[in-house]
């Protein structure tokens, strides 16, 4: 048992270093992947409800540490996040396919998007400094190119660990 | 029928209470000094590997003319050279000045040298990269509003946030970061760099009557109390003037390449 919560607490950590050092220091499309995001997913549907909350909230409360906005912006974002993909696999997608993993990535990056502005506008009412959204044409093909490599990863990430894993077949609907 | 299970969202919504609390009041600090402490330096490698990664991207995707790229650099080194001499001439009159003069300096700056650990944020709205996380913070005696040069003596850019063990640093094309700044050579050109939509930087407020040329390099004006003057901010590549307005722009570029920034000094006033 406590080996397992060694392992997790490197893998939690190797997580962070690779989304806060290396992916940051990536070409500028590659830049924009939520690794943490499609990983939390990826746990959430392979795994479980409760493994995916505890590594949400540690890997959210170290990007806050490293973070300059306000201090539970991430764990907030991702314990949301985790919650509502969470019941939409046990209401609406029910089948765990390849589909459905990509249509959560979809939803959770868009409502990760959406919260983090939402939270970053309301905190900044409080401050000196009031921060203006440009919602230029470059913003919305960020977003979109964000949405698209997490999709990509995600899909991806799924074969491998489908490859690996005997219980996900097929991957998939079959009629 | 649909599952919601409201009382442990309820839960895990209290230990997202009650970690802001702990963290709001200073109590997760020592927990945040050793995490940094230990995560720091893998943080700083790693984020070296990935620089290099992308640099060697870019090389292998560029498509400059390396060749006529060459030419140019010679035509200015031979340029350079000549001034060099002029101004080997110069300084050597100025220190004998100084001397009769017995001028003192008025500020005597020390360095901290840091690593960027980290180029933007992955909450970074419109996915800023003018930003660098650094692996020094307020316990190194950093605060916001000091300069960040690179090996050169070249403004890379200003605090922006100061944390205990990290700070934020807004490069110099970021539209929050502002510098008071002159022209070399022509001390009563002053005005205001600022970034330009993470692209450029531009010289604002500087009166129509100023004869302002391309090429032209822009440097710190001293103005502000914690940056020195003589730090090479840019050099002039446009002009935006136009008759009917009371002040003229300049567009400046960068002599570096802010996304090779690697090790930064950030310097520090003494007292």
């Amino acid at each position: 048992m406590y080996i397992k919560i060694f392992i997790n607490f490197i893998l939690i950590f190797s997580l962070f270093i690779i989304q806060t050092s290396f992916i940051s220091g990536l070409p500028p499309w590659l830049s924009n992947i939520n690794f943490v995001l499609v990983v939390l997913i990826m746990i959430l549907g392979f795994n479980n409800l409760k493994n995916a909350l505890l590594w949400a909230i540690i890997i959210g409360s170290l990007l806050d540490i490293y973070s300059f906005y306000i201090f539970g912006l991430n764990v907030f974002s991702f314990i949301v996040i985790i919650f509502f993909t969470n019941f939409l696999l046990e209401n609406f997608l029910t089948n765990r396919s390849l589909y459905t993993f990509l249509a959560l990535t979809l939803l959770a990056s868009l409502l990760y998007e959406f919260l983090i502005c939402s939270i970053v506008f309301l905190s900044s009412i409080f401050a000196s400094q009031p921060f203006i959204f440009n919602f230029s044409i470059d913003f919305w093909i960020d977003e979109l190119v964000k949405i698209l490599v997490n999709m990509i990863l995600a899909f991806i990430l799924f074969y491998i660990i489908s490859f690996f894993s005997k219980r996900f077949k097929p991957m998939f609907l079959v009629r | 029928m649909i599952k919601i299970n409201n009382k442990k969202i309820i839960r895990y919504m209290a230990v997202i209470g009650l970690l802001v609390f702990l963290y709001s009041f200073g109590w997760l600090r020592p927990l945040e000094g050793v995490i940094s402490k230990v995560l720091n330096p893998i943080l700083f490698r790693m984020q070296l590997f990935s620089s290099s990664l992308s640099q060697r991207y870019q090389e292998q995707t560029s498509k400059i003319d390396f060749i006529q790229t060459f030419k140019n650099q010679q035509a200015e080194i031979s340029r350079l050279l000549s001034e060099n001499a002029e101004l080997k001439i110069i300084k050597e009159e100025n220190e004998i000045m100084r001397q009769y003069l017995d001028f003192f300096s008025k500020h005597d700056y020390s360095k901290v040298l840091s690593g960027v650990i980290s180029r933007g944020n992955i909450s970074d709205l419109a996915n800023r990269v003018e930003t660098i996380s650094i692996d020094k913070g307020s316990r190194d005696g950093l605060y916001s509003g000091l300069v960040v040069i690179n090996e050169e003596g070249i403004v890379v850019g200003k605090i922006a946030e100061v944390k205990e063990y990290t700070s934020e640093v807004y490069l110099v094309l970021n539209d929050q970061c502002r510098i008071a700044a002159t022209i070399l050579g022509d001390d009563k050109t002053s005005g205001i760099v600022e970034g330009e939509l993470g692209l450029t930087m531009q010289m604002s407020f500087i009166p129509q009557s100023k004869n302002i040329k391309k090429g032209d390099i822009v440097i710190s004006s001293g103005l502000e109390e914690s940056i020195p003057r003589g730090l090479v901010i840019g050099q002039v590549s446009e002009l935006i003037k136009e008759s009917n307005e009371l002040w003229q722009q300049a567009v400046l570029e960068s002599s570096i390449d802010l996304d090779e920034v690697i090790v930064v000094a950030v310097l520090l006033p003494k007292k």
